[in-house]
C-alpha cells in the first residue's frame, strides 16, 4: 500500500489525539503507583464520574464554565474520598488487597452511575463548540484535536515542572522513595496522599470531559476500556513517571492508529496495545522513564 | 330415622360443592385470556432496545384488547427479561410455555438469545414471532417459528440498490461491524453495487467497542480526495454514530449512509449536527399513510416521550399479525396458529407491508430510505422492488 506524506500526518494527528486522551487518564494511575505502590484500577471509575458530572452541568445549566468545573471537582472530591476510605485504611497491607478493593470500587461506581443515568450512551455535544473540519496545508485535522492535544500536554509538562519545584512534589518523590523515612522527617502523609488523589482525579475528569467533546458520546462503560488501557501507558513509560505517562500515551495512540491502519483487521485495535507492549517491554523491561526496580 | 336423613342431606350437600366446583374452576380448555409470551433484555446494555420493544408490544395489545381482544377473548403480554443471556432466554422460555402456557410468543430480542430460545419454541411446538432480530439461524429449518423482520442479507442488498441505481453512486466504501450482521450487509452490499456497475474502493471491518474511527476515515478520506467517493456505508448499530461526525469532521463529503442499527433516536442525539443528511435502509417508515402508524407513533409518544423505533415498531407488528392469524385461524390450535400464519398476505404492518412469507419463514416486505432533516427520521424513498427485498431463505 502506498503511504502518502499528507495521509501519514493525518494518521498522526489522529493518534496524537487519542494518545493524549489516553496520557491524561494515565497521569493520576502513574502518580498514585509511584506514591503508594497501588494498582488504582478506581481511577478508571473517577474517569466516568467526570464524564457524568461535566454531561449533569452541562444539561442543568448550559454554561462551559460549570461543565469543566463539575468535570473537574466532582472526580477531585470522590479520588480523595476513595483514598481516605479505601486506600489509606489500606496502607501496610499486602498489594493485592487494596487492588481487589479498587476492581470493587470501579465496578461499584460504573453500574451506580449506569443505574442513575441509564445503561446506554448519550450524546454529548457543547453548543457552539466548532465541528467543520479544519484544514491545515496537506491535513484536514478535527477540530477537537486542536484542543485535546495542546491542553493535555500543555498541562503535563506543567504538571511535571510543578513536581520538579513545589513543596508537594518534592515531599510526594520522598514518600515514593522512601514511606516511613519520610514520616519520621516530619513529611505528612495523608496531605501528600490526599493531593495526589485529588490532582490524578483532576485529570482523569479533564480526560473524560475531553473525550466527550471529542466523540460527542459518553457511556458508563466508557473505563472500561480505560481501565487497561492506562495501566498499558504507565507499563510503557515506567510505573510513576510523569513523562512517561505522556509518552506512554502518545506512543499507544500513534501505534494503534497506525497499525489498525495498514495492517487492517488481522488484529483488533486493542490487541495491538498489547503487541507494543510487550515490544517495549523485551527492549526495555522497566518502560521508557522508568528506573530498574532495585532489591 | 335421623340418621339416613342426615345421609341424604351430606350428599345434597356434597353434590352441590362438587358442581359449583366443577362451573367455577372446571373447563380448563377454554381460558377467559389469551397469553402471549414475550421475551427482550430489559436490564443491562441492551435494555435501551428491550424496552422500546416490550413498548411496542405493549400498545399492540391494548389496541387488540380494545377492539373485543382475540376470538372474543382479552389478550394478557406475559413479560421476561433475558438480560440478553441466551441461557436465560432458554429458561424463560421454558416458564412462559410450561408454567404460564402461553399460546404464543414475541421474541424482541437480539439474535444470540432469540436463537437460543427459538429451539425450545419449535420443541415444544408453540409459535415463535420473531421482531427483528436477524441471524437466518434463527427460522432456518424450524416450523414453530417466524420472522418480521427484516434479515441482514435484503439490507444490504437494498442499500447497494438504493445507492447506485437510486443515487447515482459509482464509487461506494464500506465500513462494517465484525459480526455476522454487519458481514451479511457488507457482502450483499458490495455484490449488488458491482453488479450494477458500482465500484466498491474500499472495504473493512471494526470491532463493536470502536470508539476512534480514524484508522479508517483517513484512508477513506484519502481516497475521496484522491479519486472521489460517492457513498459511505457504516453498518454498525447506534453507539457508532460517533463514527459518522467524526467522518463529518474529517472533512469527508461522500453520502453516509446506513442500516436498520441505525435507525433509533439515539443514533441522532449522539451523531448530533453530523446525523443531518444521513440515509438509512430500514422498514419503519415514519411517514407512511397507514393510519395504525400514526396511531402508533402518538401512543408510543404518549407513553415514553421519546419517538418510537425500528426495535419497537417491529415487535408491535409481531404482536399484531399473530392476533390475526389467531383470530383468522379461529382456534388456540398451535399447529393451525403457525399454519395461519404462514399463509398472511399483504399484512399492513407499522414496520412495512408485510407481502407474504418465504418458505424459511422470512418475511417478504417493503424496505424504506429515511432521511435524517432537522434531528428526525423522514422518508426518503420505498423499495418495493421484489428481487430486492426478497430473501433468499
Amino acid at each position: 500500500m502506498a503511504v502518502d506524506p499528507g495521509t501519514l500526518l493525518q494518521h498522526l494527528i489522529s493518534g496524537l489525539t487519542v494518545g493524549s486522551i489516553y496520557a491524561a487518564t494515565a497521569l493520576g494511575l502513574t502518580l498514585v503507583y509511584g506514591l503508594l505502590k497501588i494498582l488504582h484500577i478506581a481511577h478508571a471509575g473517577i474517569y466516568v464520574i467526570g464524564a457524568y458530572a461535566a454531561y449533569l452541568a452541562y444539561s442543568v445549566t448550559g454554561s462551559i464554565v460549570a461543565t469543566i468545573a463539575a468535570a473537574l471537582l466532582a472526580p477531585a472530591a470522590a479520588g480523595v474520598v476513595l483514598a481516605r476510605l479505601l486506600y489509606m485504611p489500606m496502607l501496610g497491607k499486602p498489594r493485592h488487597i487494596p487492588l481487589m478493593l479498587s476492581i470493587a470500587a470501579f465496578l461499584l461506581m460504573e453500574e451506580l452511575i449506569a443505574n442513575i443515568f441509564g445503561h446506554h450512551p448519550k450524546g454529548f455535544h457543547i453548543e457552539g463548540f466548532p465541528t467543520e473540519p479544519v484544514e491545515l496545508g496537506i491535513v484536514t485535522v478535527r477540530p477537537s484535536s486542536l484542543v485535546v492535544v495542546p491542553v493535555t500536554v500543555g498541562l503535563t509538562l506543567a504538571l511535571w515542572a510543578a513536581f520538579q519545584r513545589s513543596k508537594i512534589g518534592i515531599a510526594s518523590y520522598a514518600v515514593a522513595q522512601d514511606m516511613e523515612t519520610a514520616k519520621a522527617l516530619g513529611v505528612n502523609l495523608p496531605l501528600i496522599v490526599y493531593a495526589n488523589f485529588a490532582i490524578g482525579s483532576i485529570l482523569a475528569g479533564l480526560a473524560a470531559l475531553l473525550y466527550g467533546i471529542h466523540y460527542g458520546s459518553i457511556s458508563p462503560y466508557m473505563g472500561d476500556v480505560v481501565a487497561y488501557k492506562a495501566l498499558v501507558v504507565i507499563v510503557l513509560g515506567g510505573f510513576g513517571s510523569i513523562m512517561g505517562a505522556l509518552a506512554g500515551g502518545l506512543i499507544l495512540g500513534v501505534a494503534e492508529e497506525l497499525l489498525t491502519s495498514y495492517l487492517g483487521n488481522i488484529l483488533p485495535r486493542e490487541a495491538y496495545a498489547f503487541i507494543v507492549l510487550i515490544a517495549l517491554l523485551i527492549i526495555r523491561p522497566q518502560g521508557l522513564f522508568g528506573r530498574p526496580e532495585q532489591g | 330415622m335421623p340418621s339416613s336423613r342426615l345421609i341424604i342431606a351430606s350428599i345434597i350437600v356434597i353434590l352441590i360443592i362438587v358442581a359449583g366446583a366443577y362451573f367455577m374452576l372446571g373447563r380448563p380448555q377454554e381460558p377467559e385470556v389469551i397469553k402471549i409470551g414475550f421475551f427482550a433484555p430489559l436490564t443491562g446494555p441492551a435494555s435501551a432496545d428491550g424496552i422500546a420493544a416490550r413498548t411496542g408490544a405493549e400498545i399492540a395489545v391494548e389496541i387488540i384488547n380494545e377492539n373485543g381482544g382475540i376470538l372474543g377473548k382479552r389478550v394478557e403480554l406475559v413479560v421476561y427479561d433475558d438480560a440478553l443471556n441466551p441461557d436465560q432466554a432458554i429458561a424463560v422460555a421454558h416458564k412462559m410455555i410450561e408454567q404460564d402456557g402461553v399460546i404464543a410468543a414475541v421474541s424482541g430480542s437480539y439474535s444470540s438469545t432469540t436463537l437460543a430460545a427459538s429451539s425450545v419454541f419449535e420443541e415444544a411446538g408453540v409459535p415463535l414471532v420473531v421482531a427483528y432480530a436477524v441471524n437466518p439461524l434463527i427460522t432456518k429449518d424450524k416450523t414453530y417459528v417466524i420472522r418480521v423482520g427484516m434479515v441482514a442479507e435484503v439490507e444490504g442488498r437494498a442499500a447497494g440498490y438504493a445507492a447506485v441505481n437510486m443515487m447515482g453512486a459509482k464509487k461506494v466504501a464500506i465500513l462494517y461491524i465484525d459480526n455476522p450482521y454487519g458481514q451479511a450487509l457488507a457482502e450483499n452490499a458490495k455484490k449488488t453495487v458491482e453488479a450494477l456497475g458500482g465500484q466498491v474502493v474500499f472495504m473493512d471491518k471494526f470491532q463493536f467497542a470502536t470508539d476512534d474511527f480514524s484508522p479508517w476515515l483517513n484512508r477513506i478520506k484519502a481516497i475521496e480526495d484522491s479519486q472521489g467517493l460517492d457513498v459511505l456505508m457504516i453498518f454498525g448499530y447506534y453507539q457508532h454514530a460517533v463514527a459518522v461526525k467524526q467522518a463529518r469532521e474529517l472533512g469527508i463529503k461522500a453520502q453516509i449512509m446506513g442500516a436498520e442499527g441505525f435507525d433509533s433516536p439515539k443514533f441522532i442525539e449522539i451523531a448530533g449536527d453530523a446525523a443531518e443528511g444521513v440515509i438509512i435502509v430500514t422498514d419503519f417508515d415514519r411517514e407512511s399513510t397507514n393510519p395504525l402508524v400514526q396511531e402508533f407513533i402518538k401512543r408510543y409518544k404518549e407513553k415514553r416521550g421519546i419517538d418510537p423505533d425500528m426495535v419497537a415498531a417491529s415487535s408491535f407488528d409481531a404482536v399484531m399479525i399473530l392476533a390475526k392469524a389467531i383470530e383468522k385461524a379461529g382456534t388456540l390450535d398451535k399447529q393451525k396458529i403457525m399454519e395461519s400464519l404462514r399463509s398472511m398476505e399483504n399484512f399492513d404492518g407499522v414496520a412495512g407491508k408485510i407481502i407474504k412469507f418465504t418458505p424459511g419463514g422470512n418475511a417478504v416486505k417493503e424496505l424504506t430510505l429515511q432521511i435524517v432533516k432537522n434531528g428526525e427520521f423522514r422518508r426518503y424513498a420505498m423499495i418495493t422492488k421484489l428481487d430486492i427485498i426478497t430473501p433468499s431463505e
